[in-house]
């Protein structure tokens, strides 16, 4: 008994020797201990809640060791424990002299005197929450802690319990912190899709990579429908990965597989890529109204009282319209009917050449078999998710189009089901994500006020729609719209003014910049908004074999398959109860 | 014991010794006393070492005697005329108490014993060093020279290996004490000399 207290004790000593935090440990043998250790680094010296807080850091905390975006903690003096951002950090000195005159070569004893004395290492801190005191839940900071309070790195659990946001299950798992790959970042779902959101990136910076996990996490936690519209045939059944490799979409994904439907506009394209859509995607002249082609007005270089005509034309012909304009249908009244209008010659066949560029689109009709858009809206509002993919059809004027049109009427069936809802007559629609790629060119200034990705963008909250935008410049984008959007995922971006953009609305942006700006070119992203507690950069996990095999099986039990056909049924928790 | 107070204020006080011998002080030792009525150490820092002029004028004479002989000037030599030692007090301690690195509530009275410093009591009095702010407030003496010439001692007084550690720790608290003044740091750290292996 007495040897093994002696092997204990002599144990513990060892540990005690070769601890990482013993200065004196033999090098290369210092053992990192189990428990994480709150690293002190430096205390508080100055600074403001708006421009954050100086700290000086202590004289054996390495610069090296930190990086912009980590996060660290500053317990004040009543208990709150402020969370920060490191924003910059940078070297100071007491004596501008040290810096102009550096110790001589070789004199390493002068270069240790002065370093955490006349010069040191600094950091910049945002102060981004305080937790309550009682419950220990985050809050909004509203002051700074006191000067020469200690600052310390945050440990992974304290970043952990921060962003777990796990209510009851509907966090997803966004990657790792850039500090430590053992702590998971997770965003909470539901806040994700319950404003407008945007993914933004220069190319090659892995936004599809990101928003293909992100959009069947969505699905698969059943927090919301998805429309994508998939311009360059991502998102459906097969992504293209880096050095030509095939990734899975969507629909391999074979826990949400049976959600998921592919409709295509080119059908061609889809049968030689074999990606196997449920439907090709046709659209019929009868079915097209005027305002669907208002949007294109940029795009087709319509002026005004081009616009104006389409109108005219609509208000005379109805639902023939658009068989007039391009020429279907010969119609005799049609000279009267210009002039009446006072559209000249001139414009009409200006405009008809115009109209008839765009009419050339394969998915484009005189006649469609069926309502396909309603097959769409249908699949949505019963919880499917659609990707419309453009196959070949790689036209802006289609995609732009394509859209539009549909968005347009997911609008007016939304905005229907949502008054009706609240009229008691039916239930509220489910939350809808509408992604949308290239989103500027529907968002640009001049367009947006006349698209319906604007409006859905500004007021569709309200009704249960809003917008994923993916897009590499968001200095495109319409500011107003910018300022709607409540969750922005941001992966290196080089142009100054599409870093600007990207921080339009948010406080505090001018240090956040700098940690935008430090991001590494890919796989990395600064998360900031209304599904995070606070700003946090992550290293976004890759997709890949481990995503599959998260989605490997359906894995709903049959209870939990009832439940959930019960919820979507609309039925109480009663009526299960009852089966 | 190698010499007596002869005169003494709060802030300083001079004794008197022989001839250096080997074990006499140097510039920047650290000497002790005792303060009677408050049976309390006093310690010191030697600042300054003056020969005196003697009062028949024998050494002036002797100096530019043309044949002068070796047993006249042993002769003077032997003759007890003190050397003026000059020490700014840097601390104290009461019996059985800690050490304070302040001036002393009363100067050494006249004749007081002066003791050299073991190197133990050295380190010991140098494990903390509160006493610089009072050297470098003695504007009357050259207190970066008796800085450096101080902390060499000190240094020298520990044990081979841990000599530079107290050299840095001494640079820092200077750094810290002048406010980051780079030049005069960097002016003190050059005089300061000590030998890791010895």
């Amino acid at each position: 008994m007495t040897n093994r207290m002696d092997d204990t004790d002599t144990i513990r000593v060892l540990d005690d020797i070769l601890s990482d935090r013993n200065p004196l440990a033999p090098p290369g043998q210092a053992r990192a201990s189990a428990q994480p250790v709150r690293r002190r680094l430096g205390v508080v010296v100055g600074g403001s809640l708006n421009d954050g807080l100086d700290v000086k850091l202590d004289r054996d905390t390495y610069t090296e060791g930190l990086a912009v975006g980590s996060y660290v903690t500053i317990d004040g003096q009543t208990d709150r424990k402020f969370f920060g951002l490191i924003t910059d950090i940078r070297l100071d000195a007491i004596d501008p002299n040290a810096q102009k005159m550096p110790p001589p070569a070789g004199n390493d004893l002068l270069a240790q005197v002065y370093r955490g004395t006349t010069v040191f290492g600094a950091l910049q801190v945002k102060p981004m929450l305080m937790l309550d005191r009682d419950t220990g839940d985050p809050r909004p900071v509203k002051t700074v802690p006191a000067h020469f309070t200690p600052v310390y790195s945050a440990t992974p659990e304290e970043v952990e319990a921060i962003f777990a946001a796990d209510n009851a299950g509907k966090a997803y798992e966004i990657g790792q912190s850039v500090d430590d790959d053992s702590i998971k970042i997770k965003i909470d779902l539901e806040r994700f899709v319950e404003r407008s959101s945007a993914i933004f990136g220069r190319s090659g910076t892995g936004k599809t990579f990101l928003a293909l996990p992100l959009l069947a996490g969505v699905i698969r936690n059943e927090v919301a429908s998805t429309l994508i519209f998939d311009m360059h045939n991502d998102y459906g059944y097969t992504l293209k990965g880096d050095k030509g490799k095939q990734l899975k979409g969507l629909k391999q994904l074979a826990a949400i597989a049976p959600r998921i439907v592919i409709a295509t506009l080119d059908e061609e394209s889809s049968r030689r890529r074999n990606s196997r859509p449920d439907f090709a995607l046709r659209i019929g002249y009868e079915q097209i109204e005027p305002e669907d082609i208002e949007t294109l007005q940029k795009t087709l270089s319509l002026s005004d009282v081009q616009v104006n005509a389409l109108f005219a034309l609509h208000r005379e012909y109805k639902k023939e319209w658009l068989h007039v304009l391009a020429g279907e249908s010969q119609d005799s009244r049609l000279d009267e009917v210009l002039e009446r209008s006072k559209i000249l010659d001139g414009t009409f066949s200006a405009m008809q050449r115009k109209i008839k560029k765009l009419l050339g689109l394969k998915f484009l009709q005189p006649y469609a078999a069926d309502d396909f858009v309603g097959r769409i809206l249908d699949h949505l509002t019963r919880g499917d998710s659609v990707v419309i993919e453009f196959g070949g059809t790689d036209s802006l004027e289609a995609y732009v189009f394509v859209s539009n049109y549909i968005t347009r009427r997911i609008h007016d069936r939304y905005v229907r089901l949502k008054e009706l809802a609240e009229g008691g007559s039916g239930t509220m629609p489910r939350q809808l994500v509408i992604a949308v790629e290239e989103a500027h060119k529907f968002l640009d200034p001049e367009v947006a006020q006349h698209t319906i990705f604007g409006t859905i963008a500004r007021e569709l909250r309200k009704y249960n729609v809003t917008l994923l935008i993916i897009d590499q410049r968001p200095s495109q984008i319409d500011s107003e719209v910018m300022s709607q959007i409540g969750t922005r995922i941001t992966c290196a971006l080089s142009d100054e003014r599409d870093i600007a953009a990207v921080f339009t609305g948010v406080s505090g942006a001018q240090q956040l910049r700098s940690v935008l700006a430090s991001l590494d070119s890919k796989q990395q992203a600064l998360i900031m908004g209304h599904a995070v507690p606070m700003p946090v950069v992550v290293r976004t996990r890759e997709y890949g074999q481990a995503v599959y095999q998260e989605y490997a099986s359906s894995a709903l039990s049959p209870d939990d398959r009832h439940a959930r056909n019960a919820k979507l049924l609309g039925r109480d928790e009663e009526d299960a109860l009852v089966r | 014991m190698i010499g007596r107070v002869i005169q003494a204020n709060m802030r300083s006080f001079v004794f008197g010794t022989r001839v250096p011998e080997s074990d006499v002080p140097v510039f920047g030792a650290l000497v002790k006393t005792s303060i009677r009525h408050r049976q309390a150490t006093l310690y010191g820092l030697i600042y300054d070492i003056a020969v005196n002029e003697d009062d028949d004028g024998m050494t002036r004479m002797l100096s530019v005697a043309e044949d002068a002989r070796e047993e006249d000037i042993d002769w003077q030599r032997s003759r007890l005329i003190p050397l003026n030692v000059s020490v700014l007090c840097v601390g104290y301690q009461e019996q059985g108490g800690p050490i304070h690195r302040q001036f002393p509530p009363q100067p050494p009275i006249a004749l007081s014993e002066i003791e050299c410093c073991e190197n133990d009591e050295l380190i010991q009095f140098t494990e903390q060093l509160d006493h610089f702010q009072l050297v470098l407030d003695a504007r009357d003496t050259s207190c970066d020279e008796l800085l450096a010439a101080s902390i060499s001692q000190a240094a020298g007084a520990r044990q081979a290996g841990l000599r530079r550690d107290f050299v840095v720790g001494c640079g820092r608290e200077l750094a810290r004490l002048l406010m980051g003044d780079a030049l005069r740091i960097e002016r003190i750290m050059r005089r300061i000399r000590w030998d890791e292996r010895a």
